[in-house]
């Protein structure tokens, strides 16, 4: 007995004990992903993807990680930085922004971006997106593909980040002067309850609305389960939505990927800026997944098609306010405290 | 007693319980090898991770802290013979009383804020653990099956509660921000590393004193280990469960507290990955003793501190150190199997 355990005593000595290889020179992409990690077909695997991208165009390692708790981000945060091998750290989500306000005063040489949140510190780029304007995009459509010129909303929370979108929304629709009009918002309140989301949803169809927008998260699902259920329109957000039925015909599409690519690449080319960095439709971070260069990017990564053709002259529309936002003769509204 | 002391003794070799846990590492390696990782690479960024430097010190103890609290809030209760598997409702419950107490009773010295703040959260989580006590002591209602529903309960009624009534503005579900007379003192800057992991060393001190060395303690190992000649001797076996099961809510709710004072700094919706659970699976590899649970949550805290350098710089996925932690659970249950089969002892 004493033989054996002696024996794989010495074993896992000189497994644990030798020393490590050494790591490739060059500095890295650190990336440290949203508590939900890879496979939340939204925000992490969109993220990781343009991490992937510049890795690849950039040729440099990538290293990511998915922390399962809240309370893993700032240790992640300092094992990162500590270790000083990497030329930029992107962190996903808004939650990360306590714990890197903190890292990154302890860490003032080391570079970090920020997705969907400010950290007032001069050496994170917080990466934000003017949801507005993909707003403006899809009311444009929504104008024309309804045909009881009713359009209903269902919404999150009544905070500015979701009032943004719906300002550009219904400003979108107005523009495209088809006569129809958006009922009321309807606030489900919370994220993560698709079953109130569906409710409201219902009762939108039941006033007679044949397009439905969510921006509600979770309970968005709900939302768009109740139009595939009445068979009208529905209409998604943040990454494209259209794989989760038949007929929901268009998203608001957050470009994280696009986003985090520029901001790894700026790092590695010396161009790296903290600060806000604010982004629309004239660059892409936020755009329609109708646009053909969008659609084929999107069924290629989530592997279906878009099912409901939009007109060619709809679509025509929607390209001229893409490009009169992008030259500035369009402005869209925001919320006041989005500097509206 | 004498005989009793030597019993206790012998038990407590940890002899199968390091075997256990090279060969949850040796397993660990042959997977490892055979998914085209390096074992060496590998554990050596575990250990980097867990003890190389300060920094992974400060993140080892830091996670090892709340579990040790629920390993003790645990061991407490299995040692009178309840299963009580609703530390993680308790923990909860203490982190939100902990957090509220933090928020709203401002204007305290710190000192006195910070017991007050932590004794809330205690309190809570032993009326927490009343609940299951009672039903089980006057109902017979089995406490697997209240203890896990009312950690369910605490899941979902805190989460209303930061999502509600007590949401800090903005869209994250969290609560505002305790008090600065509230925040536990950080023993190791710039680590996280709090007040809160001296504190759980205090309760091992405490709990291994109760058990052992007290007339009350010995009462409550008796019921454990037969309730029938405790009871003959003229133990009150329900005030006895019901004692262990208020101290055991007191610990994992002061854990709680701990957790919030010393590391968020405010409630936030899902900040326990299952610190509850965890503590039974410490609570068993420990022995069920005190200071063994101390060994085992730093086991553990490095495992998770650890996994966190692994998967960064060798791409080898978190869930192979959750395997890691796995093995050693399934292991160290197995004393029979490793006492006999590898040891070929047959007399422990």
């Amino acid at each position: 007995m004493k033989k054996r355990s002696f024996l794989m005593l010495i074993i896992m000595v000189f497994l644990l004990l030798l020393p490590s290889v050494c790591w490739g020179e060059g500095k890295k992409i650190g990336l440290i992903l949203a508590t939900g990690g890879l496979g939340d077909k939204s925000f992490n695997d969109i993220s990781y993807a343009g991490a992937v991208r510049a890795s690849e165009e950039l040729g440099v390692e990538l290293d990511y990680v998915e922390p399962q708790a809240v309370a893993e981000f700032e240790g992640y945060q300092r094992d990162f930085a500590s270790s000083q091998e990497y030329e930029i750290i992107v962190c996903v989500g808004f939650d990360q922004a306590d714990a890197l306000d903190k890292i990154a005063q302890e860490f003032p040489e080391q570079k970090f971006a920020l997705v969907d949140m400010t950290v007032d510190q001069p050496n994170v780029a917080s990466l934000l997106f003017k949801a507005n304007e993909g707003g403006f995009l899809l009311g444009v459509q929504a104008a024309y593909m309804s045909e009881t010129k009713k359009i209903g909303i269902v919404g999150g929370m009544d905070i500015p980040l979701i009032r943004d979108f719906f300002i550009g929304f219904r400003e979108g629709v107005k523009w495209a002067d088809t006569g129809a009009e958006v009922l009321p918002t309807a606030y489900v309140g919370a994220w993560t309850d698709p079953t109130k989301g569906k409710e409201l949803a219902l009762s939108l169809i039941d006033q007679g609305c044949d397009v439905i927008w969510a921006a509600a998260g979770k309970s968005g699902l709900g939302a768009l389960e109740a139009t595939k259920e009445r068979g009208v329109y529905g209409m998604g957000v943040d990454a494209c939505q259209c794989y989760l039925g038949e007929r929901i015909i268009a998203s608001e599409t957050k470009r994280v990927d696009i986003a985090v690519y520029e901001t790894i690449k700026s790092a590695f080319e010396g161009t790296f800026q903290g600060g806000i960095l604010e982004k629309g439709v004239a660059e892409g971070w936020i755009s329609n997944c109708r646009f053909p260069e969008e659609q084929s990017f999107w069924e290629e990564t989530f592997n279906f098609k878009h099912q409901v053709e939009i007109p060619s002259e709809v679509m025509q529309k929607v390209e001229e306010a893409r490009e009169k936002i992008s030259k500035g003769e369009i402005k869209v509204p925001r919320p006041e405290e989005f500097g509206g | 007693m004498k005989l009793l002391s030597k019993k206790s003794l012998s038990s407590f070799s940890i002899l199968p319980e390091i075997i256990a846990i090279l060969l949850a590492f040796l397993i660990s390696a042959l997977i490892l090898l055979f998914s085209g990782y390096s074992p060496l690479v590998a554990f050596s960024a575990l250990f980097r991770g867990a003890f190389g430097s300060k920094n992974a010190w400060g993140q080892t103890l830091t996670q090892a802290t709340p579990i040790l609290f629920t390993a003790l809030a645990f061991l407490l209760t299995f040692r009178t013979g309840i299963f009580n598997i609703g530390v993680e409702g308790q923990f909860l419950m203490g982190a939100i009383a902990s957090a509220l107490a933090g928020i709203y009773f401002s204007g305290l010295p710190a000192p006195l804020h910070i017991a007050l703040s932590l004794l809330a959260g205690g309190v809570m989580g032993a009326l927490w653990g009343l609940i299951p006590a009672l039903l089980k002591a006057y109902l017979g209602v089995h406490e697997v099956i209240t203890t896990m529903m009312m950690s369910y309960i605490a899941s979902y009624l805190t989460s209303y509660l930061v999502n509600y009534p007590f949401k800090a503005p903005g869209w994250v579900a969290q609560t505002e921000p305790v008090a600065k007379s509230a925040l536990l003192p950080k023993i190791l800057p710039p680590t996280q590393l709090s007040l809160s992991f001296i504190i759980a060393l205090f309760f091992s001190f405490l709990v291994s004193f109760f058990l052992f060395h007290t007339y009350l303690g010995f009462q409550v190992r008796a019921v454990g280990l037969n309730p029938e000649a405790a009871e003959n001797k003229g133990i009150a076996i329900k005030n006895r469960q019901i004692l262990a099961f208020l101290l055991s809510g007191f610990i994992a709710g002061i854990g709680g507290g701990g957790e919030i004072l010393g590391v968020h700094g405010r409630f936030v919706d899902g900040f326990s990955p299952g610190y509850g659970w965890d503590g039974i699976a410490v609570g068993l590899v420990g022995k069920l003793h005190p200071g063994g649970c101390i060994l085992a949550s730093i086991l553990f805290g490095m495992l998770r501190a650890g996994g966190m350098t692994m998967t960064r710089v060798t791409k080898v996925p978190l869930d192979l150190s959750l395997i890691i932690q796995s093995l050693v659970i399934i292991l160290v249950a197995a004393p029979y199997f490793i006492k006999t089969v590898i040891m070929r002892r047959k007399d422990l």
